[in-house]
């Protein structure tokens, strides 16, 4: 036998059935036989049809072959490789990167979407800027707009939802020559990106500015890639209000509240961070305007500008710190509030409260939530979390004992109050 | 046989269909060169596999390793080659899928590759009388067995018929015999040459 012909004397599966059915004669038989001895690819082959007759359907091998002939001839006309038909896997693969797609065209739409309103309040923030012909290529002005935003640190999952909080942000590039607006749609991008469910620390200072795509995207005071800027040994700046006047006596303190100062007359401060994280929060305060926060990587010649806090907005603010405990100081988003407003009601607590007396002096805070009902009505006293149980039925009596409170949604909701002790 | 629209049976060999697929990368050659040994290569993936619906896409799979690799490697005998791959390829199916079936390998099962040497040992003139010899040396048995299926090309079920051994112990003597005559028939050439 030449080469060719011994090659292409292949036995096919049609043949091997005949063969284990018995319908060979025995010259037939053998000539298989003889095949297979020689040949270990027709032996394993034999085998495998072999036990396949034996489990059931027989004569179907045959068609199993048809049917690979035309999906090897489909194969061959197709264009690019199909391996993905061949497993399960490439259809749930296909399905994840379909939804994947879908979810970042609806966040983008809803980013584009919120960006077209910040941008009208950005341009007039503009122009109540006057200051930012400083030299100094790093620097950054902050507006807020009430309410203000917690440490990104702290965010509550539990408890409800919070409105939608425009802050807008503009940084000045390295370079100076950055148009703002340019500035300000990323930046926004990048600051609403944060917003949607979590409100998140009240400044974001990029000196670049990172596009995210996701609303739900937790954009953090530590940026990953602030390159520039050697380790500031300080930070320092200027508090105003909104009207450019200096806010004497602000607090300006670092997030572990480790370091801290006061303005001077002039609303100048100066904290001395030689030792500290860089790209850690510094907290701005004062008495009557909401809080406000600025990463310290900016050094020197910020500004910052307060804006009075008005009670009738919900106030924001969900503290968990490290420790998952609730922080002092802090409100929580909520359509109910004492009808003289959160200051008076503190002042009340503090004046008021009478930690139990078999106490052991305990440190730290109660959050007691209740129902405001429409007649003012307070029930359904839940304590979130406590510190002991002396100090918890203190709380509870605090509340049903002070200042009324008043709905500001109209209709009747759940209301939350730190005690702190 | 149903007709098929883009493979149609060569005459060029195996050797010229790969030289041919290798310089053109056209997928119709290498499926020319490929279905004559489908069957094969399904009844070695039923083997392994022990079920219809995963031989099938395994022969498939198969097409496209082949796709990759005779572009890759240098083939000299491509239905030995192919089996091989084939092989591999229902073994790492196997291992992957963490159906680790230990199938004890029956050595009368085995056909050793050295047969397909052997079946060319057997057939040159020269040897036959050393055959013969050799023959002699061998165990009743398996004398008997070798002569039915090789002299006198009796089938297995003809040699069961007249032995009245089992299918699986003729092939096993007849493979054990090759072997021996194998083994006897270096032997005499070693000493010829010495």
């Amino acid at each position: 036998m030449s080469e060719n012909e011994k090659n292409k004397a292949h036995y096919s599966v049609e043949d091997i059935e005949k063969y284990f059915q018995g319908k060979f004669g025995p010259n037939e038989m053998h000539a298989i036989e003889k095949a297979a001895i020689d040949d270990p690819f027709l032996a394993d082959a034999m085998e495998g049809i072999r036990h396949a007759l034996q489990k059931q359907e027989t004569g179907t091998l045959y068609q199993d072959i048809e049917e690979l002939k035309q999906r090897l001839d489909r194969r061959i006309t197709k264009k690019r490789k199909v391996i993905f038909l061949l497993s399960d896997r490439g259809w749930w693969q296909a399905a994840v990167v379909l939804l994947i797609l879908a979810i970042g065209g609806i966040t983008t739409y809803y980013i584009v979407h919120n960006n077209k309103v910040s941008l009208a309040v950005s341009s007039l923030a503009k122009k109540e800027n006057p200051d930012h012909s400083n030299a100094d290529s790093s620097k950054t002005a902050i507006v807020l707009s009430p309410p203000s935003y917690a440490d990104s640190a702290s965010i509550a999952e539990t408890l409800p939802a919070t409105r939608s909080f425009k802050i807008i942000a503009r940084t000045s590039d390295r370079k100076k020559g950055r148009t703002a607006h340019k500035q300000d749609t990323s930046v926004m991008a990048n600051n609403i990106a944060s917003l949607s469910d979590k409100p998140n620390a009240g400044v974001q200072q990029q000196s670049s500015p990172r596009p995210t795509t996701a609303a739900g995207e937790e954009v953090r005071n530590t940026q990953p890639d602030f390159k520039k800027s050697p380790a500031q040994s300080y930070f320092s700046g200027k508090v105003t209000d909104k009207y450019n006047q200096p806010i004497v006596s602000a607090h300006i303190e670092l997030k572990n509240k480790k370091i801290n100062t006061v303005t001077d007359k002039n609303g100048n401060f100066r904290l001395d961070i030689k030792d500290h994280d860089p790209t850690a929060n510094a907290e701005i305060r004062s008495e009557g305007y909401d809080p406000a926060f600025i990463n310290l990587n900016n050094g020197a010649g910020n500004t910052i500008i307060l804006h009075e806090s008005k009670s009738y907005l919900p106030q924001v603010v969900v503290g968990y710190g490290k420790s998952g405990k609730i922080e002092t100081n802090q409100i929580i988003p909520q359509d109910a509030e004492p009808i003289n407003g959160w200051d008076q009601y503190k002042i009340y607590l503090d004046k008021n409260k009478r930690p139990p007396l078999d106490s052991l002096g305990l440190k730290g805070t109660v959050l007691v939530s209740f129902m405001v009902g429409k007649n003012a009505k307070l029930s359904d006293f839940t304590i979130e979390q406590s510190i002991g149980p002396g100090y918890d039925e203190e709380a509870i009596r605090l509340i049903k004992e002070g200042p009324h409170w008043k709905l500001l949604a109209g209709k009747k909701t759940r209301a939350f109050v730190v005690v702190n002790f | 046989m149903s007709t098929l629209k883009n493979i149609s049976p060569s005459s060029l060999s195996d050797q010229e269909l790969i030289a041919a697929y290798r310089k053109s990368g056209d997928l119709r050659v290498l499926a020319t060169l490929y279905q004559p040994y489908m069957d094969m290569v399904f009844g070695v993936c039923l083997h392994y596999l022990k079920e219809r619906e995963a031989a099938k896409d395994a022969v498939m799979a198969i097409f496209e390793e082949l796709v990759q690799k005779l572009q890759k490697h240098e083939v000299d005998y491509f239905k030995g080659w192919l089996y091989s791959v084939a092989k591999n390829h229902c073994l790492m199916h196997l291992r992957s899928a963490k159906r680790l079936q230990t199938t004890h390998l029956d050595p009368e099962h085995m056909h050793l590759t050295e047969t397909v040497h052997l079946n060319g040992i057997m057939e040159l003139e020269e040897h036959l009388e050393k055959l013969n010899d050799c023959l002699k040396t061998l165990s009743e048995e398996q004398k008997k067995i070798i002569e039915l299926f090789y002299l006198h090309q009796n089938c297995y079920k003809e040699i069961e018929l007249k032995t009245g051994m089992d299918w699986n112990k003729v092939r096993s003597h007849i493979q054990n015999g090759r072997r021996n005559l194998k083994i006897c028939m270096e032997e005499k050439i070693k000493n010829k040459a010495g």
